[in-house]
């Protein structure tokens, strides 16, 4: 790997970068507390802010140098792995993302080990994520590797060990909160200069009907209800009916961030929530879904 | 809280999700919960639109990746200066994952999310 010249501008801009993920990495590292709020950000990403953290997500090495490389070399042959990546977005969307979120499930391995023997439902799972992390990582990581020696100058080894240290450190300390926010700082000077893409608050007329954060100021707890039941750890859900939660300051959600700004969180977080334990009353087909009729009742 | 170095996440007190599927007190049945008419609705109004929509795209993209290998002179074909018939087939893939996906937002935000909430509240009002 060829090592260019210390380049003074090149490091200037990646110290900065890296100022501002680890800023990002340190305010996440406060606010990411609990189960929750690690593993999804306390619910607290709405649709477009997920929406954007995955569009920074795929703005990575192996589509910058891995795509546009496959193609430079092979032409049609290369754009077919891009066109692959597209369409698999639908098997996500159609067959799994809804399952997945109404599971109330973080993980593959724990929806598994949900509807099926946990041990080795959870060690074939982590055996799949484990071989794909793997494989995966270590493409990003020749990549990032690759572009900050041609960049800033610094021995190739030397790059991939702080990559990897950095990757490390957003996702230890700042959980899922850090790495969205991290991604979407990503995404954004790619999306151009856009104003409004911190408007988040839905389009929709289904949105007025929702509770509104703003004229209930966030409660640590849900009030007035039974604090001995399991009721109060129950985390934030989606609930689209008025009726199910009677104020925003109900919902778990608003025990986290987003209720101090003047928005309701999204009523659909694509982060799957936190579920049921399995219990032994299930339905093979589709029960999954039912997590949700269990919901609201823990809230009232 | 700073998130220490681990394979398991923090939990606190609260934050421990619950062990049945009930509250504690009440269970709820969730066999009932699957029969009832509202869940049922909802199951097959997803299905209505998910089972053809998954093999459109399934067969619209394999169809193109089989013409990729088998069909290279058809996909060679020239259609306007050097757009192939290839890579106008692989733009369709754009357009169609797009469609489709606006069209699973739109029906998911007026149709299943509010058919999820009416058998969330039925299977709440059989637990009573």
């Amino acid at each position: 790997m060829p090592v260019a010249a210390v380049n003074l501008e090149a490091i200037v801009v990646f110290v900065i970068v890296l100022a501002v993920t680890l800023g990002i990495t340190y305010w996440a590292s406060k606010r990411a507390t609990g189960t929750d709020g690690f593993w999804a950000a306390g619910r607290s990403i709405t649709g477009f802010q997920n929406g954007s953290a995955i569009a920074g997500d795929y703005m990575s090495a192996a589509s910058f140098l891995g795509i546009a490389g496959l193609i430079f070399l092979y032409g049609f042959d290369g754009f077919l792995y891009s066109v692959g990546f597209l369409v698999a977005f639908l098997t996500v969307l159609f067959l799994l993302a809804e399952r997945m979120r109404n599971a109330g499930k973080f993980t593959i391995a724990d929806v598994l080990a949900f509807r099926l023997q946990e041990r080795p439902a959870r060690v074939a799972a982590a055996t799949g994520t484990l071989a794909v992390a793997a494989f995966y990582l270590i493409a990003q990581m020749v990549g990032a590797g690759a572009l900050i020696t041609a960049l800033v100058g610094i021995d190739y080894n030397l790059a991939i060990l702080l990559t990897g240290i950095f990757m490390l450190t957003y996702v230890i300390f700042g959980g899922m909160l850090a790495t969205t926010w991290v991604q979407i700082v990503k995404a954004v000077p790619a999306h151009g200069r856009r104003d409004d893409h911190v408007d988040l608050r839905p389009r929709t007329a289904s949105a007025s009907t929702r509770p509104s954060c703003s004229a209930t100021p966030a409660t640590p707890r849900p009030r007035g209800r039974p604090t001995s039941s399991p009721a109060s750890s129950w985390p934030a859900r989606s609930t689209r009916s008025p009726s199910a939660w009677r104020s925003c300051s109900a919902r778990p959600a608003c025990r986290t961030s987003s209720c101090a700004s003047s928005r309701c969180p999204t009523p659909r977080p694509p982060a799957p929530r936190v579920g049921l334990s399995p219990s032994a009353l299930l339905h093979p087909d589709d029960v999954h879904r039912l997590r949700r009729a269990g919901d609201p009742r823990r809230g009232g | 809280m700073a998130v220490s170095a681990g394979s398991r996440p923090p939990s606190g007190p609260g934050d421990r999700p619950p062990r049945t599927g009930g509250d504690g007190d009440r269970p709820i049945d969730w066999e009932a919960a699957e029969r009832s008419p509202e869940f049922r609705e909802l199951i097959a109004a997803r299905r209505r639109f998910v089972l053809p929509a998954t093999v459109f795209f399934l067969t619209w993209y394999l169809g193109f990746i089989l013409l990729c290998g088998y069909a290279q002179d058809f996909m060679g074909e020239e259609v306007v200066n050097g757009l192939t018939v290839g890579y106008l087939l692989a733009l369709t893939q754009f357009l169609m994952v797009l469609v489709l996906g606006i069209m699973y937002l739109r029906r998911a935000e007026h149709t299943y999310d509010p058919l999820a909430q009416r058998a969330a509240d039925r299977a709440l009002e059989e637990t009573r």
